[in-house]
């Protein structure tokens, strides 16, 4: 009976596995190899060498937008995460309202087009955030610094990213139970107290999935840095987009992106071992039975 | 009755699953109308036994066959046994009546000869009432009831049922317990019925078969098991007793004689298979120690250490003079007086109720 | 309390830009600022004549469809083997499955880019299905794994019991109770495709979705042009989104609309 059940779905599970083979492994392992090949005057051809990867960690401009999506993306990632936290929190164990959660479904299946299109209409040098603040007499002429800048960008990127990160919080705080926070505040914490001692750590690989997955989305990203960033929000990812949709240089974007990916591992490791470090994150032994 | 056919047979049956065996030497009978019990402690192989019945998991070696015919092979749909799962596992998006009628309706029977048989086991189970609500809107008592009935509905050879009132609590399964007997009584069908409550075991049970960590160590009519376990395990299961260390002094006609580890003597009345110097261990229950005994009981002396009041009865542990502690149940009725915590005082008790057990 | 307000400013943060973007379609003026110089309809006027946005709307609306119907076929057999699995089997389908969620729309798209590319496939309607297919199985996945968490394995083996084949047991017991989430997912998979731009934008050759559409207006002008068809797209979006929760509740009201019927009262 276990044998055929296994065998049953071995057989159920072969087309989806089939299909993300096909058109989710094996398009990331051509991307992979691409990055070794070369490209001459708009031709691509296969090759074994390490041009692109060397090249772009030479270049200043890769280094410069690098740095700059790095900055952004844990900037954004930063300020997401904290909102995130206090919603999350307000949610599970505050008030369980169903309207706020549907509210935030609401701005997260909202078209990210029209996003980055609100807020480049806000932010604008006659938008609205301008002309509010000239009738205020906060400002007397309009500031043309809010578009086309890592402020503009950073504010934007936060807003299409945040319902999402909300929802992985919410999901990763609903694990923990609120009479752990009562015993702890029985104990004698505070309120926040209990969330540094009692949550964090339980949530920690949560909450660090949470902020590597927004920082990922958020330095990947190229829409956003491209309407909003002007010349100083340019990031790794417009960078990419363009290697594939202008110069054509598809290996060295395959590689860039890469390197992007790279990058972001090592972040993660580098978070992951300073929640070790600062004792936000317990070690946890493996399971034992009772758990399962 | 004097013949009751055989509706299960298991031969030599064993059971891996991977590097661990599950069951091993496995043989047991189950008679066409009885009330057969399968207990034994959590992991014991006793849910897998029925599983195995059922179809579920397939033998490594041995053979199963029901009604006489070798069911290897035969998967659970094409088994005429039905069961009673442990959480009902009742169909949410079914009401009451469609959950019933599943298994009938799977067959490809007119729908005419559905309703009625439907209607007619929800009567046996008193739910006519309820055919129309759905899972979530009935408690766990009437659950319980749509389970019996969506299996008894198919008229299986054996109705499987395992734990069924585990998740119940205790009034309505003292309660379920007695409906459970009066439709047997009423369908006539066989009941083999898994369970780890002892107490489950002998108040329904025609038969128990007593399972320890993949073998059967004991088949006996519930009251025959209680009074005359077989094994250590048997005597420490099923009710309270209390346990000597002991070796055989002398084996004659009358009996055997033990003497524990702390000195006293006991008289057994059996007299089979016991030699001078073999080391058993002693079993009395505490209800057949008394602090009143004949001129032909044994006793012996000590100190009582303390009550404990239950109803009608009263829990004695006394520190005998060899310092083994004893437990002792008594039926407090007026005129007997009774000793106090502090009291010296002699307890009785006979031979026959004295249990000798291989040591373990 | 201080977090409940922090938490309602964070809402009208996410909220307010898009309510002013609804505000501005009804524009009277070209002006997308203050002061509001009063309502008028002729944005959407302006958006119903054009033959352009209504091919974008159909290429779109035609491409969510069969993004969600793929979807709903991989998904609903990868629930029924999901659930024949132990933890190895379950953790392989999850990391094949769930892993493109965790990526940007850039990786996704330039890697599909580059198989279509590879294997000589011209751009076109139907790679775009695919790329749709690739970003919405992981969100219809994630659904349906809380959901089967709270499948009683035992209701198959039940079925069994009573005499039902593995298939009568998927028609009749299975798929009746996934089947709320499964198309409830599929048509949050809907809604994913037809508002995906990042990965659409490199697979769509010469094809054009709403999305690129949009895009490309926004690119040229920003007038409440842009704002009347944002709005449309949200309402759409919103009206899917309740679309889906409605089905996921249908097995909830099924229950209690049973319960009315029934007017005695439970013991």
């Amino acid at each position: 009976m276990s044998l055929t059940r296994t065998r049953t779905g071995t057989l159920l599970a072969t087309p989806a596995i089939l299909y993300m083979l096909v058109f989710f492994i094996v398009p990331s392992l051509i991307l992979f190899a691409y990055s070794f090949w070369s490209s001459a005057s708009y031709r691509i051809v296969p090759d074994f060498q390490f041009n692109n990867y060397l090249g772009s960690l030479a270049s200043p401009v890769f280094w410069k937008v690098t740095f700059n999506a790095i900055r952004i993306g844990l900037f954004t990632a930063t300020v997401t995460l904290i909102l995130s936290i206090l919603v999350g929190y307000y949610l599970v164990y505050v008030s369980r309202s169903q309207t706020i959660l549907y509210l935030i479904l609401i701005t997260w299946f909202s078209s990210y087009l029209v996003r980055i299109y609100a807020w480049r209409t806000l932010l604008g040098t006659n938008g609205v955030l301008n002309t509010v603040l000239l009738q205020l007499g906060v400002i007397d002429h309009p500031v043309s610094a809010f578009l086309f800048s890592p402020f503009a960008v950073t504010i934007t990127l936060v807003h299409i990213y945040l319902p999402f990160c909300i929802l992985l919080v919410v999901s990763s705080l609903s694990e923990i139970k609120r009479d752990l926070i009562d015993a702890a505040r029985d104990l004698g914490t505070s309120l926040i107290g209990a969330f540094f001692k009692v949550i964090a750590p339980n949530a920690a690989n949560g909450l660090i999935g949470a902020f590597m997955l927004t920082f990922i989305l958020v330095a990947g990203d190229y829409v956003t840095p491209q309407m909003l960033g002007g010349s100083s929000g340019q990031t790794t990812g417009l960078l990419i987009a363009d290697q594939f949709r202008k110069t054509g240089n598809w290996p060295l974007g395959a590689a860039q992106a890469f390197l992007m990916f790279g990058i972001s591992i090592v972040l993660y490791a580098f978070i992951t071992a300073l929640g070790r470090a600062t004792g936000l994150i317990v070690k946890r032994r493996a399971k034992t039975e009772r758990e399962i | 009755m004097t013949n009751p056919k055989t509706i299960i047979d298991i031969r030599d049956g064993k059971k891996v699953f991977g590097s661990f065996t599950a069951l091993t030497d496995i043989n047991l009978s189950i008679r066409q109308g009885e009330i057969l019990t399968l207990l034994g402690p959590s992991g014991c192989g006793k849910t897998t036994l029925m599983r195995l019945i059922a179809g579920f998991e397939t033998l490594t070696s041995g053979t199963i066959s029901i009604d006489g015919n070798d069911c290897a092979g035969t998967p659970p749909e094409r088994r005429p046994v039905n069961m009673v799962f442990q959480r009902y596992a009742l169909f949410p998006h079914l009401d009451v009546f469609e959950n019933v009628a599943f298994g009938l309706k799977v067959k490809g029977l007119p729908r005419s000869e559905v309703k009625e048989r439907v209607n007619r086991m929800l009567n046996i189970v008193q739910l006519d009432n309820f055919a129309n609500r759905y899972i979530d809107e009935i408690s766990g008592g009437q659950s319980q009831r749509v389970a019996l009935a969506r299996a008894l509905v198919n008229g299986p050879k054996v109705l499987l049922l395992d734990e069924p009132l585990a998740a119940l609590d205790l009034k309505i399964r003292q309660h379920m317990l007695a409906e459970m007997k009066r439709i047997h009584a009423e369908t006539g069908a066989t009941f083999v019925y898994v369970t780890h409550d002892q107490d489950e075991a002998m108040i329904l049970s025609d038969r128990v078969v007593l399972m320890e960590k993949g073998r059967i160590v004991q088949i006996d009519r519930p009251e025959d098991m209680y009074a005359r376990p077989k094994s250590l395990f048997a005597a420490k299961f099923l009710g309270e007793t209390n346990l000597f260390d002991a070796t055989v002094s002398a084996v004659n006609g009358i009996g055997t004689t033990a003497v524990t580890t702390a000195g006293t003597p006991f008289l057994g009345a059996e007299t089979e298979d016991r030699h001078v110097s073999e080391r058993i261990i002693v079993s009395i229950r505490p209800e057949s120690l008394s602090f009143q005994g004949g001129e032909a009981a044994q006793s012996a002396e000590g100190t009582v250490e303390d009550v404990v009041f239950i109803g009608s009865r009263s829990f004695y542990t006394v520190r005998l003079d060899d310092q083994s502690p004893v437990r002792i149940q008594v039926q407090r009725n007026g005129h007997l007086a009774l000793p106090s915590v502090g009291d010296r005082t002699r307890i009785y008790w006979d031979s026959a109720n004295v249990i000798m057990l291989p040591h373990a | 309390m201080l977090l409940r307000i922090i938490v309602w400013a964070i809402l009208a943060f996410l909220l307010a830009p898009l309510l002013i973007i609804v505000l501005f379609s009804f524009h009277a003026s070209p002006s997308l600022s203050f002061p509001f110089a009063g309502f008028s309809l002729r944005w959407y006027e302006e958006l119903f004549g054009n033959a352009q946005l209504a091919s974008a709307v159909i290429k779109s609306l035609t491409i969510a469809l069969l993004t969600a119907l793929v979807t709903l076929l991989l998904g609903a057999t990868a629930s029924l083997a999901w659930l024949r699995f132990g933890r190895a089997g379950r953790g392989m389908i999850e990391a094949l499955t769930v892993t493109p969620i965790a990526l940007p729309g850039l990786f996704v798209g330039v890697s599909l880019l580059v198989l279509f590319a590879q294997s000589g496939t011209q751009l076109s309607t139907a790679t775009i299905v695919i790329a749709h297919v690739v970003i919405a199985i992981p969100i219809l996945i994630v659904a349906m794994k809380a959901r089967l968490a709270l499948f009683d394995p035992s209701l198959e083996e039940a079925a069994r019991d009573l005499g039902a084949s593995q298939m009568q047991t998927f028609a009749r017991v299975t798929l009746p109770l996934i089947a709320p989430t499964l198309i409830a997912s599929s048509i949050l998979a809907f809604a994913v495709s037809f508002d995906e731009f990042v990965v659409t934008s490199f697979v769509a050759g010469t094809e054009t979705t709403l999305p690129m559409y949009i895009w490309s207006m926004m690119r040229r002008t920003v007038t409440p042009l842009v704002n009347a068809i944002s709005t449309l797209a949200l309402f759409f979006s919103i009206a899917i989104l309740v679309a889906s929760w409605l089905i996921g509740q249908a097995r909830r009201r099924s229950a209690i609309a049973g319960r009315l019927e029934q007017l005695e009262p439970l013991p």
